[in-house]
């Protein structure tokens, strides 16, 4: 198994930012897969499968994110953590 | 931002009456009622709103603490305040435990970046095990609004 790491930079687009709904939603996905996952904001760099690490990113509407995921589904991960930003979490606006 | 930007000290309560959800939302935003930044009037709207947001999925974060919230109309500023469960109550958190630490937000519906950065501070300070593990210990307003100050002091910095 090989232990490589993946980079997807995303931009939030939801109109209240990263707040908990999307944070909680982000956690349960994340949490499906093997892999390490971060989130980095600035210098801020949070675990993505700890909703109390995850509160803290505190990214508003049109920030960018970096996903950073390490491990033998990193490709995988990054890629369907990449589209829930892309659909706005399933959220209206 | 820091805790003393929107908890109300007056309205901070321990010993929580309540043993459902339900009751300790009511609990709380009664509490904020009377220190009067709320209005009795908007009560019920704002209870209600922050049932329906729980519906959508539980606020509680697990590690026994919740932070249920909603945005309002009634409110300029980012108001809260801060409850202390004994027992702990059931409130459907995402592990499974009680929560006996609550954090309740009211926004202005036009302030995300408020609410967000309130988050952050409050999650920033409950990682540090120590103040999360005093504030569930607390058992007056007074020492709660205490290890708040400290660690808006930066007392409990990890």
């Amino acid at each position: 198994m090989s232990n490589e790491t993946q980079k997807r930079e995303v931009k939030v687009l939801n109109k209240r930012g990263f707040h908990l709904r999307p944070a909680e939603v982000f956690m349960r996905t994340a949490s499906q897969f093997e892999s390490k996952v971060e989130l980095i904001k600035d210098a801020v760099r949070v675990d993505g499968k700890s909703m109390l690490s995850l509160m803290m990113l505190n990214a508003s509407a049109g920030e960018l994110i970096t996903i950073e995921a390490t491990g033998p589904d990193a490709e995988q991960v990054v890629g369907v953590l990449e589209k829930l930003f892309e659909t706005r979490f399933d959220e209206s606006e | 931002m820091n805790f003393s930007d929107f908890v109300q000290p007056q309205a901070i309560k321990v010993e929580l009456a309540a043993f459902d959800k339900d009751g300790v939302i009511q609990e709380l935003v009664d509490s904020l009622v009377q220190t009067g930044v709320v209005s009795e009037d908007d009560k019920e709207g704002i209870i209600g709103a922050i049932m329906k947001r729980e519906e959508l999925g539980s606020t509680g974060i697990g590690r026994g603490i919740a932070v249920p919230h909603t945005k309002h109309p009634s409110v300029d500023k980012l108001v809260g305040t801060v409850g202390v469960s004994t027992e702990g109550v059931d409130f459907n958190s995402l592990d499974g435990e009680k929560v006996s630490l609550f954090f309740l937000l009211i926004s202005p519906p036009d302030r995300p970046g408020d609410h967000l950065r309130a988050l952050e501070n409050i999650s920033r300070q409950l990682r540090n095990d120590t103040f999360c593990r005093f504030l569930k210990q607390a058992n007056s307003a007074d020492d709660v609004k205490q290890l708040l100050d400290e660690a808006d002091n930066n007392q409990f910095a990890s």
